[in-house]
């Protein structure tokens, strides 16, 4: 708060309160619910984003909401250790989808941007929410068709070359069965 | 297993024998006969070209008659005799207790797949829900695995798809029990969507169970189709007969109730004729896998789109090529437990006919050509000629209108010459009318079958609401349907003619929304051609002859009325009025089973989704996975990770993301912003680049999104 209020004469306050609200925006959808805990926290990511920014000119709202985001990309890797899984992009957000399902940060979301390592029970609980998107590829080949048209495919093909080689040959089809709808008219009308 | 029922299951009965033969018998003759009485009748004046082409239009027009009438004859005999009928369920015990059920020891592995393609997700949902408790209770989870096939092109479906089956595992605790998987080309459409499984993951299991996305089968149908498979390792597929359900609209539940009074009767008689030929539909029947891998590869047509290439109706085909190889495929139509839904209005029925019926006619290459079974090839020219009737009968129609036309100007008195048949009246007038009752006969008789039924079977009339009730609503139904016949005609010839000139039919999403009623405008635009024709053609006839005026009234009723019946039976009120007077009921609605119980309980439990602001609700699923740290974690996870990528294509992507978030998502194209939430690495980055944009930077309608997007939250 001290260095909030230190640089305060050259950040306006809207710059302030527009970073507050984006890095208060983020911890909500990660899921940081208790608003004295969250409002904590983004008052100490403000707080750190301070030291980088010295005047307007400095983009407080995106370093704020890097910070934040970097922080808890840091915890996703700091917890990937501890559950022994690969620090990358892929299982980190695996670890994420974890956090959500176990309901980790809702029960202790000081744990998103912390430092410290979560408890065993806490890790272990973490081990039994596991998601499966699938079951393990177990490939295999559909078998060739056992019906062949090729034959009449080729006929029926060259018949449609043709058609498409004749100007309008639709057009001259569709005329064909109209006249013949005519003519049954007129033959069955006279 | 019940030694009676093994023997009777292992050959035919005598008495089988001989009603199959009977039944094919009354079809052949009854084909011969009815174009023998006609061309009779017509030669009584004189054979001219017109009368022959009169009479060879008449002869399928016929035959499709006679092909149902004699089914349901037939079904009528077995259904009323209790005839000991040589089905596949003798082959195991039907109505398995709950004591039963729990010993039953399955030893195969079932897949049930539920194919969606941008349906509503709850409802959707709601139906693998209830499928999954309800197995769940009955002990036997274990012997099957649930995989949700995603075919949605619409993104914001795919993306409410994908938290659906988050929340439904996390409720269920169904982790490694329900799969979702999502292709990013429809390619082949459901059978596409099918082969991708098979190729996938289909060596794993013995069978699979294919549902739609509104079907429903009760547990004790799911136990007995895996048990028959297990005990009949000849039989490819079987198929249950589904019972239409949750109709609301007049119009769905007059067709729930046909299908429901009169299908026991007809699936009677279809059994009959088809035994171990039988046919697949679809869905909500089972199928073995080995062999479905092996042999159902479909074939491409000759030609092009709309009648070569590609096969539609895959269905028929795959019963066709599975059939082909010595495995046999039966109908279970004593199986209850097996629902669908029907399309709510007429003009959702009539879009969903559109593309069976380009499905249905390309089979002609199939049908005429193919080397498959016979049993099989006579569905398909069944199937055919469901739709190719129609512009048959319009034709008919027509060329009668005409030729009366030419007869009353001609100003020459009728001068018949006498039957050639003995048994024939000599009053020209009465032969005609027996020629036109015998057609009445063909298509009332199977509903009169229903009413006999009703009269002495009370245990029968009760499950329909009683025999009074019931026989009020056959006639009900008898009237609408006949009044929506000629229009389904003027369609269907419409669908007809389309395909064979080459209009291509478009895969949309069916509507099964029963509350959204048909508009005057979109009745007018449908059948305001009709109207026109129906119009045109009455003072047509009422010029020639009253007399032709009179007979052809239903028809031109029918017509002149089409916009205002569309919207009449479309209407849900009415539906619900009908089943407040306790007319149209079914068994369903009577006594529902405890599947379709717990599926209404999960649907009226179903969360109030908040609608987004207008501006939002195009893009939902875009922002949800762009804001929702959570959600953009979970469809990271369901794409595949981009290891490879071209670096001129990252920088594409780069670029994508950043026109996304500073100009908006309408500045990108719908395929960008498809191919944007199909690429992994671009999931992640949009919702690290969008989170840390300055807000001044993001174009407003990013603005607003994480504005209403906090609100939520709050």
């Amino acid at each position: 708060m001290d260095t909030l209020v230190l640089v305060e004469d050259q950040i306006s306050s809207e710059t302030r309160n527009n970073a507050f609200t984006r890095v208060d925006g983020i911890l909500r959808a990660y899921g940081i619910e208790d608003r004295i805990s969250r409002s904590h926290q983004v008052l100490k990511i403000l707080e750190e984003a301070n030291l980088y920014c010295y005047d307007d000119t400095d983009d407080l709202e995106q370093v704020a909401a890097d910070l934040a985001l970097k922080q808890i990309d840091a915890t996703l890797k700091k917890i990937a250790a501890q559950l022994d899984i690969p620090p990358d992009t892929t299982q980190r957000r695996r670890l994420l989808l974890l956090l959500h399902t176990s309901k980790l940060l809702q029960r202790k979301p000081e744990y998103l941007l912390s430092a410290k390592f979560l408890p065993q029970s806490e890790v272990e609980l973490l081990l039994q929410y596991r998601l499966t998107q699938g079951p393990d590829l177990q490939r295999s080949t559909m078998g060739n068709p056992t019906l062949d048209f090729s034959d009449i495919d080729n006929i029926t093909h060259t018949y449609q070359q043709m058609i498409r080689f004749i100007p309008g040959a639709q057009y001259i089809l569709a005329s064909f069965m109209v006249i013949m709808l005519i003519y049954l008219i007129y033959l069955f009308s006279r | 297993m019940n030694p009676r029922y093994q023997q009777s299951w292992k050959s035919q009965t005598k008495h089988m024998v001989v009603l199959r033969v009977l039944l094919w018998l009354c079809i052949t003759i009854l084909s011969i006969a009815g174009p023998c009485l006609f061309l009779d009748f017509i030669s009584r004046y004189s054979m001219t070209t017109r009368h022959w082409f009169l009479f060879i239009i008449y002869i399928p027009l016929n035959a499709v008659l006679v092909f149902g009438f004699a089914q349901a004859l037939f079904g009528f005999y077995l259904v009323m005799t209790q005839s000991e009928m040589r089905q596949i369920s003798q082959s195991i015990y039907l109505s398995l207790s709950k004591t039963e059920q729990k010993h039953l020891n399955l030893s195969s592995k079932t897949a049930l797949l539920f194919p969606v393609y941008n349906e509503d997700t709850s409802r959707f949902y709601a139906g693998v829900e209830t499928t999954y408790r309800a197995l769940k209770k009955s002990g036997h989870l274990d012997a099957f695995d649930i995989f949700i096939l995603s075919d949605s092109t619409n993104p914001n479906r795919w993306i409410a798809e994908e938290e659906h089956w988050l929340s439904l595992i996390q409720k269920l605790d169904a982790e490694e029990k329900i799969y979702y998987r999502h292709r990013f080309k429809n390619l082949n459409q459901k059978s596409g969507n099918i082969s991708d499984f098979c190729r996938r993951w289909g060596s794993n299991y013995d069978h699979m169970i294919c549902f739609d996305a509104d079907s429903l089968m009760t547990t004790e149908t799911l136990l007995s189709l895996v048990l028959m498979m297990e005990k009949n390792p000849q039989v490819g597929i079987i198929q249950t007969s589904p019972r239409i359900f949750q109709g609301e609209t007049l119009f769905a539940r007059l067709q729930q109730f046909a299908n429901r009074i009169h299908g026991e009767i007809s699936s009677a008689g279809l059994n009959l004729w088809q035994q171990s030929g039988g046919n697949y539909w679809g869905h909500n029947g089972i199928i073995r896998m080995a062999p479905f891998i092996k042999y159902c590869t479909l074939p491409a047509l000759p030609g092009n789109s709309p009648l070569g290439g590609r096969v539609l109706s895959h269905d028929f085909v795959e019963a066709a090529l599975i059939h082909k190889q010595g495995y046999e495929i039966w109908l279970a139509h004593d199986l209850e437990g097996s629902y669908e839904e029907c399309p709510p209005t007429l003009l959702d029925f009539a879009s969903r006919d559109r593309r069976w019926c380009q499905g249905n006619l390309q089979h002609i290459w199939i049908a005429l050509f193919g080397e498959i079974p016979f049993a099989n090839r006579t569905h398909m020219i069944n199937g055919i000629l469901a739709y190719l009737s129609a512009p048959l009968w319009l034709l008919f129609l027509l060329m009668s209108t005409l030729l009366t036309y030419s007869f009353y100007v001609s100003n020459l008195s009728l001068l018949s010459q006498p039957s050639k048949l003995a048994i024939m009246p000599e009053s020209i007038m009465l032969h005609g009318l027996i020629i036109l009752s015998l057609s009445f006969v063909y298509l009332f008789g199977p509903k009169l079958f229903t009413i006999i039924r009703l009269l002495i079977d009370p245990a029968f009339a009760i499950r329909f609401g009683g025999f009074l009730k019931a026989s009020i609503s056959v006639l009900i139904e008898v009237v609408f349907f006949s009044l929506l016949a000629p229009l389904l005609m003027l369609f269907h010839s419409a669908f007809v003619l389309g395909t064979l000139i080459g209009q291509k039919v478009q895969w949309n999403t069916q509507n099964r929304d029963s509350q959204s009623h048909t508009s005057l405008t979109s009745a007018l635009a449908a059948h305001g051609g009709q109207t026109l024709v129906g119009l045109f053609w009455a003072i047509l006839a009422g010029i020639i002859n009253p007399f032709l005026f009179f007979w052809a009234s239903p028809i031109f009723l029918s017509w002149l009325f089409a916009p205002l019946l569309s919207i009449i039976t479309s209407h849900h009120g009415l539906g619900l009025w009908f089943k407040k007077q306790d007319l149209l009921l079914t068994p369903e609605e009577v006594k529902p089973c405890k599947e379709i119980k717990l599926l209404e309980k999960i649907l009226s439990k179903r969360e109030k989704i908040e609608t987004p602001i207008p501006e939002l609700v195009p893009h939902q699923g875009l922002i949800r996975v762009a804001l929702d740290p959570y959600v953009n974690a979970l469809h990271y996870g369901f794409l595949r990770p981009r290891s490879k990528q071209q670096p001129l294509t990252q920088k594409r992507f780069e670029h994508l993301v950043k026109d996304l978030i500073l100009k908006g998502p309408d500045s990108l194209s719908s395929e960008d912003r498809w191919h944007l939430l199909n690429d992994s690495r671009s999931v992640e980055n949009l919702h690290n680049t969008l989170w840390k944009t300055n807000s001044s930077k993001l174009c407003p309608w990013w603005s607003l999104a994480i504005s209403r997007f906090r609100l939520s939250y709050s």
